[in-house]
């Protein structure tokens, strides 16, 4: 019997055999297996097994939806081609591929969600209307500035997407986040008076006027409060423990994806804030928290040469006007050698 | 009775040539015909690696924007479907491998690589087949490596021939036969009973 099993499995890996049972076989391959068939009685019995596995092994398809699919594979295609430059490229080593890979991963990326238009406070009915959103991205190594008319400036930092109203006409505001950028919200007041908010996947960043960070990655959205006051709230208003925190400056607030709470804890905001005036500052950061923080700008690969090097916790800052000036940088500070090969950074020797 | 996968597989061979020349040659209806052509059966395959349909949408579309993109610099692939695969399933593990690296952050490092899986839980066998027959292949196939189960995926499903195989697994010849061998062989020695019963 484990002869014959044997056999079974070794003419299922024959593509020749596999071809015949199932009828697409060329007329010398059929020649051949006929002529096969006709030598042992046998193997009537072997072909008729194999064939039974063959059915046997059919596996149940998922129907995708191709269309819509292929809608947002052409309009990536148009809208890749017809993207202005207007971003600082901190260029260098092939960045340009870069950035267009990227700039097509970011689309990729994004959530395919609704996207809410939940204005806090009152509204009037037609302002139900909902407004044309402009989208800006960046690519790996690019950092883009977006100043809106009433003065705020957003910093978006590399590989990240804020989407944002195209046509606002006053009144509160409401930017979508992926990836990383600088708020600084110019305060009005009296009349002028608005809220403006920043939304992620996790929750909402409510601001009147003031300077923050927000980052958003797999784990959640971190908040960094530079001057003023900010609100923060996860996104699901059904948790009753679901409040509100009101941030003070130096606080990190963080929002977790897979948790309802929000973490809060004292930080220096300078650390999460010096990328914007291309500068990496670090205190007492371990190497690997350095290494994901490149990963994320660049989209390079970090290795270690050695797993101890990981914990080593450094201070310092390291300029980050392109990639080749930060890789000089950091080879001054952590006086270890940093290699750069085939888009993988290796720290140690 | 035949699959059907096996019928379109052969007969899309043809297409996907003349297809694939048009693409080299700048022609963006190709691109779009090509995907159509192979959306489903790639998305399938993703399906199998990584769970999440928004991950496995996502790199579909890069492939495809990548394709694009340096298209005037691929060269003739004998097996448009096979060369598909491998491209998708190289990036399908780049994304994997970046998502880790992103989620290491703000957490201890853990050391431990996890191991691919391939996981074919909702798979296998028509309706008509008995629940009995069903539960016992869905059975013998839990006890398949997470390559074997892929190899006879990717060889049953996507009708590949061992060359293609090959290419897309990223190992040589003998040990595709050699996966695809012990698979069913496994396969076999576990449902040996049903398969006398009738």
């Amino acid at each position: 019997m484990s002869k014959h099993n044997d056999q079974i499995a070794e003419l299922l890996t024959d593509d020749s055999f596999v071809r015949w049972i199932n009828g697409d076989a060329n007329t010398l391959e059929q020649r051949k297996w006929n002529r096969w068939l006709e030598e042992d009685p046998a193997n009537i019995a072997v072909v008729r097994q194999a064939k039974k596995l063959n059915e046997l092994l059919w596996f149940e398809e998922e129907q995708p939806n191709t269309q819509k699919e292929l809608k947002r594979l052409e309009s990536a295609l148009i809208e890749e081609r017809t993207l202005p430059s207007e971003g600082i490229n901190r260029g260098g080593m092939g960045m340009a591929l870069w950035t267009k890979v990227a700039a097509a991963i970011v689309l990729l990326i994004t959530v395919v969600g609704v996207i809410r238009y939940a204005h806090w406070g009152p509204k009037e009915p037609e302002a139900t209307e909902q407004p044309i959103m402009a989208t800006t991205q960046t690519g790996y190594g690019e950092v883009k500035r977006v100043t809106f008319f009433d003065g705020s400036k957003i910093i978006l930092n590399a590989n990240s997407k804020l989407t944002y109203p195209k046509t606002h006409q006053g009144g509160d505001m409401q930017v979508e986040l992926q990836g990383e950028a600088y708020f600084n919200i110019a305060h009005k007041s009296g009349q002028e008076q608005r809220l403006f908010s920043v939304l992620t996947a996790e929750g909402k960043v409510a601001v009147l006027g003031t300077k923050f960070n927000v980052n958003t990655h797999s784990e959640g959205t971190e908040v960094v409060l530079e001057e003023g006051k900010v609100k923060v709230q996860k996104t699901n208003p059904k948790d009753r423990a679901n409040k509100p925190y009101i941030m003070s400056p130096g606080e990190l607030a963080m929002l977790f994806s897979n948790k309802s709470n929000i973490k809060i804890q004292n930080v220096d905001s300078e650390l999460y804030t010096s990328w914007k005036n291309f500068e990496l500052k670090f205190k007492n950061t371990p190497l690997h928290r350095i290494a994901d923080r490149i990963e994320e700008i660049y989209g390079v690969e970090v290795e270690f040469s050695n797993k101890s090097l990981r914990e080593i916790e450094f201070s310092g800052s390291a300029p980050n006007k392109n990639f080749e000036v930060l890789l000089e940088g950091l080879r001054t500070l952590l006086k270890i050698p940093v290699t750069y090969e085939g888009n993988t950074i290796i720290f140690g020797s | 009775m035949l699959f059907a996968q096996f019928k379109t597989a052969t007969n899309t061979k043809k297409d996907d040539q003349e297809l694939w020349s048009a693409l080299r040659k700048g022609n963006r209806k190709a691109l779009s015909k090509l995907f159509q052509l192979h959306h489903k059966h790639l998305y399938n395959y993703g399906l199998k690696i990584v769970s999440s349909e928004q991950v496995v949408n996502g790199v579909i579309q890069e492939l495809f924007l990548n394709l694009w993109d340096k298209h005037q610099h691929l060269s003739t692939a004998y097996s448009v479907k096979a060369y598909l695969l491998s491209s998708f399933r190289r990036l399908i593990f780049k994304q994997i491998q970046k998502e880790k690296n992103r989620a290491k952050r703000n957490r201890k490092y853990i050391e431990r690589e996890e191991e691919l899986t391939f996981s074919v839980e909702n798979t296998l066998i028509r309706e008509e087949v008995a629940q009995e027959k069903r539960r016992q292949l869905h059975e013998a196939f839990q006890t398949l490596t997470a390559r074997q189960k892929e190899a006879i995926f990717l060889k049953f499903y996507h009708g590949l021939t061992n060359r293609e195989l090959v290419e897309v697994m990223d190992i040589n010849y003998q040990c595709v036969r050699n996966l695809l061998y012990k698979a069913l062989e496994r396969l076999r020695s576990h449902i040996e009973t049903i398969s006398y019963q009738d």
